[in-house]
């Protein structure tokens, strides 16, 4: 995927808005510019703040979750016995639906940042813990041999073995889960709080029917995920280079 | 150099292996180990790198009870395919085993990083590997990466070689090549081997002892002598194919045994 072909769609999808909204006429749907234009005036003021505000609360738990997932996914991958104690309360936790249990996260951490960060962590914490736990199991166990045939002990294996092995899986798993992660940030801010983007969408422009800074709003939403999304790109790049060569088997 | 005494072993639920198995491989010497499917060659090779651990019996490796405490890396284990790690270029494997030292802190690799850079510069070279070292395992072919297994292990400089079927995924002739270069390393380092391998000719060429398993329970070494393996020119010239004839006979009667 070529960058000059995402910058292409990019301004396809405007144009088709444009026309859309040239087309319908109607004050609920501005014309791209228009949106464009409050949203470089907003970044100044008020929804730059809440922008900020929405980035560090996902970047906080994504912290937190990668932190207390991963260590955790790697020993439920190498012990199976720790697995066969875990692995029925992770099958019956895993499938529900974390957002319900947002009216009691708010009873007991309050309106502010812990309990957003406290229930997007959890989303995340059971992505990245099956995804994690499954590499970790899966590795093929000639690899091991042959790394333990070479002195290699526990820790050895862990650092090299199933540390690198599992940071591609977990980095897959943020990237299924960013978007997730950012619709329940929106659902979380729209109600008891000042600030955020959910907040700013919510109450401070749909609230007023001030309808360019609410598209305003949604954009800074989108570029929200758009960016995570780039920046767990850069990472794998970072972190992972073998996944982006190519195969060429040479003989 | 390997002493396997009094050995039993059985995986659970199924019939044993190896019962009260003796078995004794001499310094420097080169042998193949042989038999159908399952009859518990490469369970061998495990049980003397200390991957497995036996249910009565004792191995010894240098004198010393396996799993080698005291020299890490001391077993060479070579397996058939899957050894080398997907996200490590060829240079970074060959390293891995000196790496496990250092990251142990027991090694004489650690104030010497440069020195650490030779020697897998060197084994890369021996090896023919060079000129791929900077590309992953999926990059190169099938013997390349072999070629990689072999330089990682001798980097540790091993006292014994252990070889799981070690080039029966490869074409015929990358295999022919892959043993004339085994057996130039056996040469070079004298090196006490162990080949596990199902091929014959394999077995004939590389093996100047022969340990010919069955696949009922084994309790005592049935072994081929084959004065021959481990030369070179051995291949293809008459006493070679009529020791590939007797083997294979041996082999077969040792089936009709056991049905």
């Amino acid at each position: 995927m070529r960058r000059r072909d995402i910058i292409l769609a990019a301004l396809l999808l405007l144009l088709l808005w444009e026309i859309a909204s040239w087309l319908l006429h109607m004050e609920v749907l501005p014309a791209p510019g228009a949106v464009l234009v409050a949203f470089g005036r907003g970044l100044a003021g008020e929804l730059g703040r809440d922008f900020l505000v929405s980035f560090a609360r996902v970047v906080a738990s994504i912290i937190v979750s990668i932190t207390l997932a991963t260590p955790l996914g790697l020993a439920l991958g190498q012990s199976r016995r720790l697995d066969r104690v875990f692995a029925p309360f992770i099958y019956l936790l895993y499938p529900i639906p974390k957002i319900v249990f947002l009216p009691i996260i708010i009873l007991f951490l309050g309106v502010g940042n812990v309990s957003k960060v406290f229930i997007i962590s959890l989303i995340l914490f059971f992505q990245i813990l099956v995804v994690v736990r499954d590499a970790a199991s899966n590795l093929r166990p000639e690899l091991i041999a042959s790394v333990r045939s070479l002195g290699g002990g526990r820790r050895a294996l862990f650092r090299f073995v199933y540390l690198p092995a599992c940071l591609p899986a977990a980095l897959t798993a943020l990237r299924v889960s960013i978007g997730t992660a950012v619709a329940v940030l929106f659902f979380a801010e729209s109600f008891a709080t000042t600030s955020g983007l959910g907040y700013y969408i919510i109450v401070e422009a749909w609230g007023r029917l001030a309808y360019t800074e609410m598209y305003a709003g949604v954009v800074a939403m989108s570029v929200l995920g758009l960016l995570l999304y780039v920046i767990v790109d850069f990472l794998e790049r970072r972190f992972c280079p073998w996944l982006s060569q190519p195969d060429q088997p040479t003989l | 150099m390997i002493d396997i005494n009094a050995l039993t072993f059985s995986y659970p639920g199924s019939a044993a292996i190896f019962r009260d198995f003796s078995w004794r491989v001499g310094s420097d010497e080169i042998w193949a180990v042989i038999g159908p499917s399952g009859c518990g060659k490469s369970t061998l090779l495990y049980l003397i790198a200390g991957l497995l651990q036996p249910q009565q019996g004792r191995i010894a490796v240098a004198g010393e009870s396996v799993p080698r405490k005291a020299h890490r890396g001391g077993t060479g284990l070579i397996l058939q395919d899957y050894g080398l790690l997907p996200w490590a270029t060829l240079r970074e494997n060959v390293a891995l085993g000196l790496r496990i030292q250092a990251f142990y802190g027991q090694s004489r690799w650690q104030n010497q990083p440069a020195e650490m850079v030779r020697q897998v510069g060197h084994w890369l070279q021996r090896l023919g590997i060079a000129d791929v070292s900077d590309r992953y395992p999926n990059q190169v072919s099938g013997g390349q990466r072999q070629r990689a297994a072999i330089a990682r292990t001798l980097a540790l400089q091993p006292d014994i070689l252990l070889m799981d079927e070690p080039f029966s995924s490869l074409d015929a002739l990358t295999r022919e090549n892959l043993q004339q270069l085994t057996l130039s390393l056996w040469q070079e380092t004298q090196l006490t081997t162990v080949l596990v391998t199902h091929n014959i000719e394999e077995a004939v060429y590389l093996g100047r002892r022969i340990l010919v398993l069955s696949d009922a329970t084994n309790s005592h070494p049935v072994i081929f002598t084959n004065e021959r393996g481990g030369d070179l020119s051995f291949r293809g010239n008459e006493r070679f194919l009529a020791q590939c004839t007797a083997l294979r006979a041996l082999l077969q009667d040792g089936r009709h045994e056991t049905s």
